[in-house]
Order: C-alpha cells, then sequence, then structure tokens
C-alpha cells in the first residue's frame, strides 16, 4: 500500500467510528435505557512493546454489547517488527455495576502482511531468489478500565499481550558447475510477543 | 463529565504491566537447506542414460518437435517425450535420463542432446526404448571440469544432491541475512533459437541445430560443428572461438544467426559448411537475444533477467535483405515486458513475453506489427509454430494453441507440470 492508500485506510477507520456513534445516537431512545443489544465501536491507540523496542498501533473494534458481554470485529494497523494489518474477532467481558467497570477481553483473527518498503528489502538481499511474507496468526488478551463519561461516551485504559506470526520465506535455484541444478531454501518464523498499552474512546 | 476514579483496579493493571515484560522474548527460528552431493562414476550414468517410465514435467526448458513427437528438456535432468498424434491430448509417454542435459537437436531416428562437457546421440526410432549409441567425450568443456582423464570407471560424477532442512534459532531483532553462499556458482539455464532442419523444428532458445549433414552447436564462446553424415556416428569437425556470451543459434538459407549477450551475429555456411565463416554483426546494448529470421527481417528479443545482466525488454527488427554483403540495420524496436522465445508462421510472429504470457502480432508490416492477442494463461518461455499449432512451454506446463483461425486462437491442452 501506498501513503495514499495508507491515509484511505485512517479515513476508512474514522468513518467506522462516525458511523457507530450515529448508530448509537439513533438506537438511544429506545435500546439504551433497557441495556439489552447495543451497537459500539471501539477506538483505541497504543504503544506495543517488546524484545525489539516500541511501536505503535491503531485499531478500530465494532461490534454489539449485550448486558456485560460484548462481541465484535476489529481491524488496525500494527507497526511491531513487521508492518501488518489485524483482523480479529474480539470478545470481552465487563464487571461492576457502576459507571466505571473493569474488563477483560480477548481476540483473534489473522495478520495480514503489509511491509514498508525498508522491511522488504531487509529480505531481499539476494537478488536471485524470491521471498515470501505470509500472513499469520493473530491473538491478544488483556484487561481494562473503563470510565464512563456520560451515557454515550466512555475512555479506557487497557493493557495487554498481542502475539502474532509471520514466516519470511527465500528460496534460489542453484545449477553448480558439476551436478544438477537444485534448490536451496531459507525460511525464517516469528513469533512475535509483545505487551501492548492502549487508550482509546468507546462510543 | 464524570469524574475519573482511581481505585484499586488501576493499582491491579499496574502490577500486570509490571510482571509481564517477563514474557515479551520475541521466538524466531531460521531453517535452511544443506545440500550433499551423490556421486556416480562416468560410466554408471552412461549405463542410466535410456528412455525409462513417463515422469512429471517439472523445471521444463528447451523443445524440439519432429514428427508427432515433442521432445521437452526437463532442465539438467533429460528429456520428455510427448506423443502428440492429437495435439488435443498429448501423452507423456518416456523420459530418457540425461544428467546435465540442456540442448536437442534431431536429425531421422538420431537425437543428439549434451550431458555436461559430452555429446550424446541416442537412436530414438522407438520412443519407448531409446538407446544412446555413441558418446563424444568433453566436447563442451565449458559445461564442467570433471572429466580429467578419459577413464568413465574413474570420473566421479554429481548426479543429485540429498538436501536437508536444518533449523536454528534465529535472531529476532535484525533480520541480518548475507544472501545466498554460493551465488558465485549461481548459473541459469540458456535461452533459445530455432532450427529447421530435417524436418524437425526447435525452439528459439536452442543452441543445438542440424543443417544437412552437420550439427551445429553454440557454447559460451565456441561454435562446434560436428559431422553427422551417418547419424549414429557423430564426429566432431571443427571450433571457432566466439569472443561473446553466445546464447543461441538459428539457421536460415545460407546463415546461422548466433545470438549473444552483445549482439547477434552471422555466420555463413554455404561456402564451407564445416567452417562457418562470419560474415555480419549487429550489436547492441548487453541483454539476453534469442533470434529467429525470415527472408528480409531478424527479430531479436531482448530481456534483462539475472543472468544477462541487461537492461532493455524489446524485440529488434533487423533489416537483413542485403546480408549477402554484409549489411544489416535496425529497423524498428518495439517495448515488451520481459520477452524470451518466439517463432514466426509465415506473417504472424509469436512472442512469449513472460508473465505476460504469448503475444500474437501480425508482422504483415514489420514497422507497424499489430498485437493480434495476448494470451495470458502462463508464465511462457519458449514457443515452436507450425501449420496452425503454437507449442509453448511455461513455467507451468507446456500448452498448445489452434492459430489455424488466426482471429479464433484458443488453448487446446496443457501437460501441466507436475503431473503425467
Amino acid at each position: 500500500m501506498t501513503n495514499k492508500h495508507y491515509w484511505i485506510f485512517i479515513v476508512f477507520l474514522c468513518s467506522i467510528g462516525a458511523q457507530g456513534l450515529a448508530q448509537q445516537n439513533k438506537k438511544n431512545t429506545s435500546s439504551t435505557l433497557d441495556r439489552g443489544w447495543q451497537f459500539h465501536s471501539i477506538n483505541q491507540a497504543g504503544l506495543l512493546e517488546g524484545q525489539i523496542g516500541s511501536a505503535f498501533q491503531i485499531q478500530t473494534i465494532n461490534g454489539l454489547q449485550y448486558r456485560s458481554w460484548f462481541a465484535g470485529i476489529g481491524a488496525g494497523i500494527d507497526y511491531y517488527r513487521f508492518r501488518g494489518i489485524p483482523l480479529f474477532i474480539d470478545l470481552r467481558k465487563e464487571f461492576g455495576h457502576s459507571g466505571n467497570k473493569f474488563y477483560i477481553y480477548m481476540g483473534t483473527g489473522m495478520h495480514f502482511i503489509w511491509l514498508t518498503d525498508k522491511q522488504k528489502n531487509e529480505f531481499n538481499l539476494n537478488h536471485f531468489g524470491s521471498n515470501d511474507f505470509s500472513n499469520g496468526l493473530y491473538a491478544g488478551a488483556g484487561v481494562g478500565y473503563k470510565v464512563e463519561l456520560n451515557n454515550q461516551l466512555a475512555i479506557f485504559i487497557s493493557p495487554g499481550f498481542i502475539y502474532k506470526k509471520t514466516e519470511v520465506k527465500n528460496s534460489n535455484t542453484i545449477c553448480p558447475f558439476q551436478g544438477p541444478c537444485y534448490i536451496i531454501s531459507d525460511r525464517y518464523n516469528f513469533d512475535l510477543y509483545r505487551l501492548s498499552v492502549n487508550v482509546g474512546i468507546v462510543f | 463529565m464524570k469524574k475519573i476514579i482511581f481505585n484499586q483496579h488501576i493499582y491491579s493493571l499496574l502490577l500486570l504491566i509490571i510482571m509481564l515484560p517477563g514474557c515479551l522474548k520475541d521466538k524466531a527460528t531460521h531453517t535452511y537447506t544443506i545440500s550433499t552431493p551423490v556421486y556416480k562414476t562416468l560410466s554408471e550414468l552412461r549405463l542410466s542414460m535410456k528412455a525409462g517410465p513417463a515422469t512429471n514435467l517439472d523445471n521444463i526448458g528447451k523443445i524440439y518437435v519432429q514428427g508427432n513427437y515433442i521432445f521437452v528438456n526437463e532442465k539438467e535432468k533429460g528429456i520428455h517425450i510427448i506423443d502428440n498424434s492429437n495435439p488435443s491430448s498429448p501423452r507423456n509417454i518416456s523420459f530418457i535420463n540425461i544428467p546435465g542435459n540442456e540442448d536437442i537437436a534431431i536429425k531421422g531416428y538420431t537425437l543428439y542432446a549434451d550431458a555436461y562437457t559430452d555429446l550424446v546421440a541416442f537412436d530414438i526410432s522407438d520412443p519407448l526404448h531409446v538407446a544412446p549409441k555413441k558418446f563424444l567425450t568433453n566436447v563442451f568443456p565449458e559445461r564442467g571440469n570433471y572429466y580429467p582423464n578419459t577413464n568413465p570407471d574413474s570420473i566421479l560424477v554429481i548426479v543429485d544432491w540429498i538436501t536437508k532442512d536444518t533449523t536454528v534459532p534465529y535472531d529476532a531483532v535484525p533480520p541480518y541475512y548475507t544472501g545466498c553462499p554460493v551465488c558465485g556458482y549461481l548459473y541459469s539455464t540458456s535461452t533459445p533459437s530455432a532450427s529447421q532442419g530435417n524436418k524437425g523444428i526447435g525452439g528459439s532458445m536452442a543452441r543445438f541445430t542440424v543443417i544437412g549433414d552437420n550439427l551445429y552447436t553454440v557454447t559460451t564462446q565456441n561454435l562446434n560443428v560436428f559431422d553427422i553424415s551417418v547419424s549414429e556416428n557423430p564426429t566432431f569437425q571443427n571450433k571457432s572461438q566466439l569472443n561473446w556470451n553466445a546464447e543461441t543459434i538459428f539457421p536460415f538459407k545460407n546463415w546461422l544467426f548466433i545470438g549473444s549477450n552483445n549482439g547477434i551475429f552471422i555466420y555463413d555456411i554455404q561456402s564451407s559448411p564445416d567452417n562457418p565463416s562470419p560474415v555480419g554483426q549487429f550489436a547492441h546494448a548487453r541483454a539476453c537475444d534469442p533470434v529467429i529470421a525470415d527472408d528480409n527481417y531478424a527479430y531479436v528479443t531482448l530481456s534483462d533477467g539475472t543472468k544477462c545482466q541487461g537492461y532493455e525488454n524489446q524485440l529488434d527488427i533487423l533489416d537483413i535483405k542485403n546480408l549477402d554483403v554484409g549489411n544489416s540495420f535496425l529497423a524498428k524496436s518495439y517495448p515488451l515486458t520481459h520477452p524470451q522465445g518466439l517463432a514466426k508462421d509465415g506473417s504472424t510472429l509469436f512472442i512469449c513475453d513472460g508473465k505476460d504470457g504469448l503475444k500474437i502480432f501480425d508482422a504483415t508490416d514489420v514497422l507497424n506489427l499489430k498485437l493480434i492477442n495476448n494470451l495470458k494463461d502462463a508464465e511462457t518461455f519458449d514457443v515452436i509454430a507450425a501449420k496452425g499449432l503454437a507449442i509453448v512451454v511455461a513455467k507451468d506446463g507446456l500448452y498448445q494453441y489452434n492459430y489455424s483461425d488466426i482471429n479464433s486462437i484458443h488453448l487446446i491442452s496443457k501437460l501441466a507440470t507436475g503431473k503425467n
């Protein structure tokens, strides 16, 4: 993706949030009072801290809440080690009856590689070979604390773990002066774990 | 706005943040291939050079058509024999094991193939029982150096590699990759040229061609002539040194067109077939360049690539009307994507344009080629076109197109790699 696509994606995320807010307002009159099914949009930005250092991520998670349970679909941009776009299912459970609530969450899905040019070049030193970066599992879990500002808006802080997996493959056909050609391959597997601390707002 | 209240939950979160970093070590592994050579004596190797059961097409290279059969080179391993009596349903009937094979030419019932530094003549009168008739040792010294003596029982030849994957921990932090450790040996197989000797037709990427009673072959540095007046008993005749990296050879009328890294070189074979003499050349930038010709023009494709190190991807059309007096000049160039082999039947020009597939042009007016069709079924490498049938070697198999109606070219069969 180019920078242009990047900004289109950001606008897309914002529009999802805005849409969520609009739907929330629409439903306000009918569903807020009975606390039945409610649409929520969780939008967060965070710091990722792992073995290789710090990175940034943004995410939007949109879904439905029923009483203390929430289920939604999330997407974002994750810059840790290899830039990518996680797409995942998110489940969370709130505790407490007051406006401010403690919650736990977990999510799992796929991490779709979206490499920067610099990252592409890291594994492209062998000009004769071909490189493949594969998408991999994405998972996360953590806890959070949500503070309701009013009936429609809350802010939160949420530490947790995130895991993502990716694989880099490089292969070459070698034809030596003696003997038949053969294929050599290099395969790098990355299992990346990091701590995340997110802050955000819930519509 | 409600007031934000810090309570015991916040302290719990902070405690978790302090405890979690111990689990943050990334895990990375590097799995790489270790290849160990398998040796045979040259005598053992020669015993195994014969037809056996058909094997899957895998890494296919050059092609040669003779009668109802298509001979398809399996790079460095041998030759597939395809019974093409019914082009819409070709049958892969046998495989000739020829370690080190890259090129093919045929005269009558004798097939000539290189086997590393050797030239081997096979009797193909029965395609299911092909057997070698003669070995010419060390005639292509550029292809290897494993024949320091002439006793085939004491010469060890690498016939295979046993590969084993090894996995080691890898530092996830910097992907410090030094590249391929054996790239100094990297060598991609060469390219095309079409031959038209003795009814058989070779692809444009060929380095062997048969004209009359001579077999002409090019290596990177030499033009070799073999006397094949007795088909099963080829004898080495002559060698001319070429001071450029020759890649392909194409016979037309009384000339041999030799494509090289840095130009097209034309040799006369009329005055002395055993000793071709240079009559002209057309130099260009460094690139791979198979060439074909008709009465008035030569068609050369230039492409960039790992071996050729060129930077151009185009078709050059050379005017050779006055080649008799050693005169040729560039008529026109056309940009292409990554052109490889090419063929011409009448006024129809076929060009394998790499990942862009097969392009078919109306070449009635060479100064104004018109694209008739662009078949993007596969990444194409070489093509033979004759009698309304275009046989195309592609990365994923052998394709055959019917072009008897040029406005309705259609795929009639595909022999996919990995399948019999």
